[in-house]
């Protein structure tokens, strides 16, 4: 094993937000993947839960969805989502959120409802998901990690889902939200917010990555840690049984894409005798 | 009210007899257990004008959208296969203006329904969703989307949801009793107020089971049979979803359906081959094993992991060996004693 993806360096590095002991809400995808690396490596104690109601849950392989049952083999607290935002987020015992974002702004605020107008007035728009039970998370847990896999830096939110600093400073805070987000993980690195403006900047770089990339990808004049007067650190390498973990926890992450639908419709090999379903 | 008889029946005649155009329909599984034998057959029968209500959706709310039922969608989730790339009945519906959308976060959907489970006409919700679109943009639910108040007791500026009572629930499950006492495990996530919410209580499940069976594990049944309308044994009755002790994901079919979703004609193809062209779940699930073969169906069923069974315990006899345990006198005893001290002399006249 030589090569590995950067969204596995991705999981492995979200991982590292969460502390033992931490009650930390998780959602789908590589958040889930991270929860339970945290779990088998350093953080043993944490308790991992989904808005679906599993308190507890010590996950094996992927959840396919955050209500998904199978990929746990038990766990300690079953309740359902009303008990969830209101006995555990709205009394202010999640210590961290790791969430999923399709486009954030430079306050850590998220879109996950729309890309384009809400209207849908053009042609090249098109729906995302929406909140599901982001917005909540976002905006009553104590810290909020994101993680961001294809998802994109704009000057402003076509549609704002997600609470994070508002307009920054002290917006948050006049709100009478608690928390905030803390950082966000993306193939690149780790991203931060800073303490007064609560802007985001870049923290840490991945190996063979540059700043000039990162700026590209990043609409504003990013700041970064020398602009405070730290350097970027670097993100250390992986072990190679921690990325072991990653392929036999969620095959899916490594291989996604064109290439993994490719594979995957082999599985079930249906579409390739329907004539007219396209290809990208 | 429900009667207490007669309620199992066949998901054709459910539908047909409780699902009527222009109702408000639940659709009360959360990512897991969702209801497809029951969503297929609303689509077969072309149920129109529906307002589809969910709090997160996968696939199932597409269906409904693809076969012409809907006309309005109240959720705070619809689930988006594979990315950008796929274009989805949603994205051509709103373009075209075939459907009106009005979007929520998961907590505000489901206190919603709670609230109106309860008999409450609002509930107080987080503070967060304010500083949001969510809050802000509103379309024909309008004004009436959110409230702001001062609470009375304390002066902290509240928002608040108001009650929603769908018209009719459907839920799949593990197993019911004849009365509809049904019993679900796994995660809840927002089964019980999306179901007590409604009116009418459609509920189809793997196994249809004796109440005795039901009666030893009560905490199980999150559905009191009392306002359950009909019952139907549906085995894989949540294919392509998950099930907790049946089955997992079908993640590799969802994402033939994704595939079929990028455009309208091949979409079309795909609610013909399996949902038009079949006549019920068994047939699906026939059609299915003929396509693919038993294989991708048997690697779906779970590992057991059983849980431990507990004493739900009864009382021993208040008569001990002839003598009451309470008052320490045999029934000769008694009965001269309520001899003496009887009241109403019946039996003598």
């Amino acid at each position: 094993m030589n090569k590995i993806m950067r969204v596995e360096l991705l999981i492995l590095t979200a991982a590292k937000e969460i502390k033992d002991g931490e009650i930390c809400v998780i959602g789908q995808g590589v958040p889930m993947a991270a929860g339970a690396i945290a779990k088998k490596s350093h953080a043993p104690n944490a308790i991992i839960l989904t808005e679906a109601g599993m308190i507890n849950i010590d996950c094996f392989q992927n959840l396919e969805s955050v209500g998904d049952p199978g990929s746990t083999i038990g766990y300690s607290y079953c309740i359902d989502l009303w008990d969830v935002f209101t006995t555990i987020v709205n009394r202010g015992y999640v210590d961290l959120s790791m969430l999923g974002c399709a486009q954030m702004d430079k306050f850590g605020n998220i879109n996950t409802t729309v890309i384009g107008k809400y209207d849908m007035s053009r042609r090249s728009y098109f729906r995302l998901p929406g909140s599901g039970g982001a917005n909540e998370f976002a905006g009553h847990s104590n810290r909020t990690v994101y993680t961001m896999v294809g998802g994109e830096f704009v000057e402003k939110l076509d549609y704002m889902t997600s609470p994070g600093w508002l307009t920054g400073g002290d917006s948050r805070k006049k709100a009478a939200l608690p928390g905030g987000p803390s950082a966000l993980i993306t193939k690149h690195g780790v991203f931060r917010f800073e303490e007064l403006t609560k802007e985001i900047y870049l923290d840490s770089l991945f190996p063979q990555t540059s700043v000039e990339q990162v700026n590209e990808i990043v609409p504003w004049d990013l700041k970064t840690a020398e602009d405070f007067g730290m350097e970027i650190k670097k993100n250390p390498l992986p072990k190679k049984e921690q990325i072991e973990f990653i392929r036999n926890f969620e095959p899916f992450f490594g291989i996604s894409g064109n290439l993994g639908r490719r594979l995957q419709s082999q599985v079930l090999p249906v579409y390739y005798e329907q004539g007219d379903i396209p290809h990208e | 009210m429900c009667s207490p008889n007669n309620k199992i029946m066949t998901t054709k005649e459910a539908i047909s007899k409780f699902v009527n155009d222009g109702d408000m329909l639940v659709s009360a599984n959360f990512l897991h257990g969702t209801p497809y034998a029951l969503v297929h057959e609303i689509a077969r029968q072309q149920k129109k004008n529906l307002t589809a209500v969910s709090c997160s959706s996968i696939e199932e709310l597409d269906l409904l959208l693809s076969g012409g039922c809907l006309s309005k969608i109240i959720t705070s989730y619809y689930h988006r296969g594979g990315g950008k790339v796929y274009n989805r009945e949603l994205d051509r519906a709103l373009k075209e203006k075939r459907v009106e959308y009005e979007d929520y976060t998961n907590f505000t959907m489901y206190n919603m329904l709670k609230a109106g489970a309860c008999g409450f006409t609002f509930m107080p919700t987080l503070k967060s969703v304010m500083e949001s679109d969510v809050y802000r943009v509103r379309t024909y639910v309008g004004d009436n989307k959110f409230k702001v108040i001062d609470c009375p007791f304390t002066g902290k500026e509240t928002v608040l949801v108001p009650a929603l009572n769908p018209d009719v629930a459907i839920v799949h499950v593990q197993r019911c009793d004849e009365f509809g006492n049904a019993q679900f495990w796994g995660s809840l996530g927002t089964i019980k107020w999306s179901v007590l919410a409604a009116k009418k209580i459609i509920v189809s499940c793997e196994e249809i089971v004796d109440h005795e069976l039901i009666k030893r594990s009560p905490f199980l049944t999150l559905i009191p049979g009392f306002r359950v309308n009909a019952v139907i044994e549906e085995p894989w009755g949540a294919h392509p979803s998950c099930l907790a002790g049946y089955y997992n994901v079908d993640i590799n079919w969802r994402t033939v359906y994704f595939a079929y979703a990028l455009s309208m004609r091949s979409n079309e193809a795909f609610l013909q081959e399996w949902i038009y062209d079949r006549t019920d779940r068994k047939d699906y699930i026939d059609h299915y094993i003929s396509r693919f073969g038993k294989k991708p169906l048997e690697i779906l069923k779970v590992n057991e992991y059983m849980s431990n069974s507990i004493n739900m315990g009864y009382k021993q006899s208040y008569w001990q060996e002839g003598l009451c345990t309470k008052l320490g006198i045999n029934r000769e005893q008694y009965d001269e004693l309520a001899e003496k001290y009887g009241e109403l002399d019946l039996y003598n006249e």
